[in-house]
């Protein structure tokens, strides 16, 4: 019959755009870097001022807190009514993904930053512009002595905070491609790679000015570490949506199959973000050639695949709806 | 007793004349380009063995609405009746319930920029024991509506009768809104 | 004759799409029967409309060819005597000339015509005999045409007639006038309405020569006319030079066929006076433009509806005018002023118009004021439906079975009296048209598709596509198009082509669809117009009938609405 019952153009609109995108990506890179920073400064014990690994605490606390504003910018940028966010603030709603996610965020963000703060202490005491902070630094330093629990408290915030994301999207039975237990595990390791590699990338950047062989090597293969994690995991999501019963799996399918969005799948989050690095590294630990230039590298590109995994995701979600 | 709303929709007597589609944007001032409710009409099956189909697309009034559950202000709340509604001022548009919902019954008002989806005619008419606008002005008597928890009501006795489906009831969101399939002409 | 679909079982429809086509009382009654599992409709129609949709047997019959079915079915029945004998004995006359007429006319004969399995005529004409007299065989209004109108909606008549259903309960019927009934009842309760327009004696010859003796036209109706024949008239200036015209609510220039032709012969008049609420494409073409409020903001004289029960409604408006427009009674009787014919008005205001209409009846007038709607509650009365008669006569005492009878029979409509199944007067105007018969079917002319077309229920005609909630849901029209034929062209959705043949061309677009016979292409009607002062349908969309010829069936003059066309390449 020919169409006789008015514009269908509300069905197609894509509400959730780019922005969120970007904000599920910056999310995950505060919480993973976070994460990462934490897991690095308990598992090491020198003290050392120039190793990398102090260079990637400074790094995921310094990203952390920046990113997750950053987000939370974007987030409140993109309501359709953005004056109107307080009430996010006042009502809370214990069956909503998102209504805990701000519960989450409302806990993680003050927690993040004062561990910057923490961190970051003699470098802030240093600079005489931010000495307003001073007294707000006192009453930081008398923290020290519960550093650990902050840490621990913190650890946990920025799991929900990794998590939740995953969650806000499976919650919903209404979109096919969201609705699989396994993208929430998905969206975690994912944002703890991103996390590695964030720290790498401004820890080598800004944070180091010296890294011996050894170090990269042990980059490298951490990479290699996270990329075989990630494979199958991203392999085990999709082949369970394949097999979905229904409409799931041919939604997957043609979101696998189907123009530009599938070329953004599989050449930016395989291609770039998953088989670019770990090509690269398979190549260096063969040829015994580590160069700085290829974890940079790589830390970009890994960066890139997680950005383009949370467009994707996000995209293919509200177009193939069946 | 609480009242259990019913809407069925014949897909037997739809002709799928729109009349309801243009009496609901009359009613509740729709603005341009959206629709609270429309009935698509497919042709399926190849010629010369068709069959042609209506479907009613609109707010279905889940008893278990997901559209409730993920407001994160409670601007989408249900009320003790069981219908799904929306407050205006808490609504800060952040389009989670238009994705939550299986029936992409929600859209987003261009003019108020909040969210709005069909209130079976709640305020101008259903709360002054009226019938929504689209029942009362349906051509061919397509729209049934009534609380069938009241034995005599003609839905009640309706459902007695009819075999009823309940659009997308795997997914648990027990609808309000049911449909008598058509009998007739190709199902693909 | 009217139709009681309510109570059939068995309807044959015959492209009478009342589901698109809105006639609301004829479309609820057919939509609760199509909705009733336990009755059968059969419908015929070259494309998947909605009515179609709802059959439980559709036959996409090809355009034109409702006749031969028809004389088939008819065959079927005479050949196996599977008919009211009783009814045809008492009641009709020319049946050995009908026979004669179709012994050709076999299923297999009408299989090369209308592409309908022989197998099927015989079952069909099987099941429409065993369901009768609970069967209609429903000649429809306005579906398209063919120069076989005549032949074809009279076939139906006397099909339903062979069935015996003239009124029985299920069948059709004539309508229960006041006059009749008040005889009946021996009391007035059917009001009797005075025309309050005076009906002065013309004099001179009509230009379609509609009614009149020797014409082609002669057996049209006064009061319907030939629309057709209006735009030759003013041309040739026979059988007088026309110098103006007066429409009201009428947009020729899209309803009618050849509006090239009807541009041309509007041009050359002195005046042109159009009432209208829209700035239709004729009203582009008037040197005064009466503007008329909408149904809402006016007051309407008293309606007197037939059927089995007489019914009055009165539009009561709603709102005043929001513009300076006015109803067109107010618009005649003020034009009737001007022009110095006052005293033939016995009437000034609406209000004195109604009264006069009603002769005074304060009660009615009370009631239609209030409600807008007066119908009597007296019991449905068919006369050949025992029941119905018994139950009647029960109610009123006074009222005998053979009072009945005689209402019915004093009926005499024909030369004969009778229903003529060989029509003497007819055969004489127009020889080989006394009796049924296989003529006139062709309606693709050599071309290699036939053009056919319809209503939506979205739009009211010609009227109403710049209405914005309407025209939202309905921009335009593109070409149905059946995707074999769009292959054959190398065509695909929302391609743009022409149509044309020896009348026109028109530019449409392509939509592409199972729900339509090969060779035929389907466009809904009102688009493709003229008119720039409603800018959101300018333009947009085809009008079929810039394809359509002038030239009418014969014998009833209805325009033919059905043509061959062939599909050109942008």
């Amino acid at each position: 019959m020919s169409p006789m019952w008015g514009s269908t153009a509300q069905y197609e609109v894509i509400h959730w755009s780019w922005a969120i995108a970007v904000y599920l990506f910056l999310a995950g890179i505060s919480a993973g870097s976070i994460i990462v920073a934490l897991l690095v400064k308990w598992n090491r014990h020198e003290r050392s001022n120039s190793s990398i690994w102090d260079a990637m605490i400074k790094s995921g606390t310094l990203v952390a807190p920046v990113s997750i504003l950053a987000g939370l910018f974007l987030l409140v940028a993109d309501l359709g009514r953005p004056l109107s966010f307080y009430w996010l603030l006042i009502r809370f709603n214990p069956l909503s993904v998102m209504s805990l996610g701000v519960l989450f965020l409302l806990i993680y963000t003050p927690i993040v930053l004062v561990f910057t703060l923490l961190v970051f202490e003699r470098t802030i005491v240093k600079y005489t512009w931010l000495s307003p902070l001073g007294s707000f630094i006192e009453w930081v330093k008398s923290l020290h002595s519960y550093a650990k629990t902050i840490e621990y408290f913190l650890m946990a915030a920025a799991l929900c905070v990794g998590t939740y994301t995953g969650f806000l999207l499976s919650a919903l039975y209404a979109i096919p491609l969201w609705n699989s237990p396994v993208l929430p595990i998905v969206f975690l390791t994912s944002s703890i790679s991103s996390g590695i590699a964030v720290n790498i990338l401004i820890g080598l950047v800004f944070f180091k000015s010296t890294i011996n062989t050894e170090s990269i090597k042990y980059l490298l293969v951490l990479d290699l570490r996270v990329i075989m994690t990630e494979l199958p995991l991203l392999g085990i999501f999709f082949v369970g949506l394949l097999y979905g019963g229904g409409e799931v799996s041919s939604m997957a399918k043609a979101a696998l199959s189907h123009g530009g969005l599938a070329l953004v799948f599989w050449l930016g989050v395989i291609g770039i973000g998953l088989l670019l690095p770990l090509a690269t590294v398979i190549l260096a630990l063969r040829s015994h050639v580590y160069r700085v230039g290829y974890i940079l590298t790589n830390a970009t590109a890994v960066l890139l695949g997680v950005l383009l995994l949370r467009y994707y995701i996000i995209y293919a979600g509200q177009i193939y709806l069946g | 007793m609480a009242k259990a709303y019913r809407l069925i929709f014949d897909e037997n007597l739809c002709i799928g004349c729109q009349a309801c589609n243009v009496a609901c944007r009359l009613e509740n001032d729709v603005p341009e380009e959206v629709y609270r409710l429309q009935v698509h009409v497919t042709t399926q099956g190849v010629f010369p063995h068709l069959g042609m189909h209506f479907e009613r697309r609109s707010c279905v009034m889940c008893d278990e609405p997901p559209c409730v559950s993920v407001c994160p202000t409670g601007a989408s709340f249900q009320s003790k009746d069981g219908l799904v509604h929306i407050h205006e001022s808490q609504c800060i548009t952040c389009k989670y319930c238009i994705l939550a919902c299986p029936y992409h019954a929600r859209f987003i008002n261009p003019l108020k920029n909040v969210v709005e989806k069909c209130t079976f005619c709640f305020d101008s008419r259903l709360s002054k024991a009226l019938d929504p606008a689209c029942v009362s002005v349906c051509t061919t008597e397509a729209l049934r509506f009534g609380d069938v928890s009241q034995e005599n009501s003609t839905v009640a006795m309706l459902s007695r009768k009819e075999t009823l489906l309940f659009p997308k009831a795997h997914l648990g969101t027990k609808p309000k809104v049911c449909f008598i399939p058509a009998r007739k002409g190709v199902k693909v | 004759m009217y139709r009681d679909f309510e109570h059939a079982d068995y309807i044959v429809n015959f492209g009478h799409n009342l589901f698109e086509g809105l006639d609301i009382p004829l479309s609820k009654a057919m939509a609760r029967f199509a909705a009733n599992p336990s009755k059968k409709l059969i419908v015929l129609d070259p494309r998947f409309s909605i009515m179609a949709g709802k059959a439980d047997e559709w036959y996409p019959i090809k355009a034109g060819q409702d006749l031969a079915f028809v004389l088939s079915l008819l065959h079927v029945w005479l050949r196996d005597a599977k008919y009211d004998h009783a009814f045809v004995r008492r009641y009709c006359i020319g049946l050995e000339a009908l026979k004669a007429s179709l012994k050709e006319t076999t299923p297999q004969w009408q299989e090369r015509y209308t592409g309908i399995d022989a197998k099927t005529i015989e079952r069909l004409a099987d099941e429409i005999y065993r369901a009768a007299p609970r069967c209609i065989l429903d000649w429809g209004h306005k579906a398209t045409t063919s120069p076989a109108e005549f032949q074809r909606t009279r076939a139906i008549l006397i099909a339903n007639v062979l069935m015996g259903n003239v009124e029985k309960k299920g069948g059709i019927y004539f309508a229960k006038t006041p006059e009749m009934l008040n005889a009946l009842l021996q009391e007035p309760l059917f009001p009797l309405l005075q025309s309050p327009y005076p009906s002065p004696e013309v004099g001179i010859a009509r230009i379609d020569g509609a009614g009149e003796e020797g014409s082609a036209y002669r057996f049209v109706p006064k009061k319907h006319g030939v629309l057709n024949a209006i735009a030759d008239a003013i041309l040739t200036q026979q059988p007088y030079a026309i110098k103006g015209w007066f429409l009201t609510r009428h947009n020729p220039l899209v309803t009618v066929a050849d509006p090239q032709k009807m541009r041309t012969a509007m041009a050359s008049l002195d005046l042109i006076v159009v009432n209208d609420i829209y700035m239709s494409d004729t009203a582009m073409m008037a040197d005064v433009v009466l503007p008329e409020s909408t149904y809402l903001e006016r007051d309407e004289s008293i309606h007197l509806h037939h059927g089995l029960v007489p019914s009055y409604t009165m539009r009561n408006r709603a709102l005043t005018p929001l513009h300076r427009t006015r109803s067109l009674h107010e618009i005649v009787r003020s034009l009737a002023d001007a022009l110095g014919f006052s005293h033939a008005y016995p009437w000034k205001t609406m209000q004195e118009l109604r009264a006069y209409q009603a002769k005074g009846n304060s009660a009615l007038l009370e009631s239609l004021v209030k409600r807008g709607y007066v119908q009597a509650t007296i019991p449905h009365l068919f006369v050949r439906e025992e029941a119905s008669v018994r139950a009647f006569c029960e109610r009123y005492a006074h009222v005998e079975p053979r009072h009945v009878a005689e209402m019915f029979e004093r009926r005499r409509k024909t030369p004969s009296g009778k229903i003529e199944l060989f029509c003497a007067h007819i055969e004489k105007a127009f020889a080989g048209y006394g009796v049924p018969c296989a003529v006139d079917m062709d309606v693709q002319q050599n071309y290699p598709y036939t053009l056919i077309s319809g209503k939506s229920a979205i739009h009211t005609n010609a009227h109403t596509q710049n209405v914005p909630y309407l025209h939202a849901l309905m921009p335009d029209n593109p070409l149905w198009m059946h995707p074999s034929t769009a292959k054959a062209h190398g065509l695909r959705p929302n391609d743009t082509c022409y149509i044309e043949n020896e009348i026109g061309k028109e530019k449409v677009k392509v939509f592409l669809t199972e729900g339509i016979r090969p060779d035929t292409l389907f466009l809904y009607m009102g688009f493709g117009r003229q008119t720039p002062l409603l800018p959101k349908i300018d333009r947009k969309g085809s009008s079929a009938s810039k394809l359509l010829s002038l030239k009418t069936a014969p014998v009833c003059g209805a325009m033919i609405t059905n043509t061959g066309v062939r599909i050109v390449r942008a």
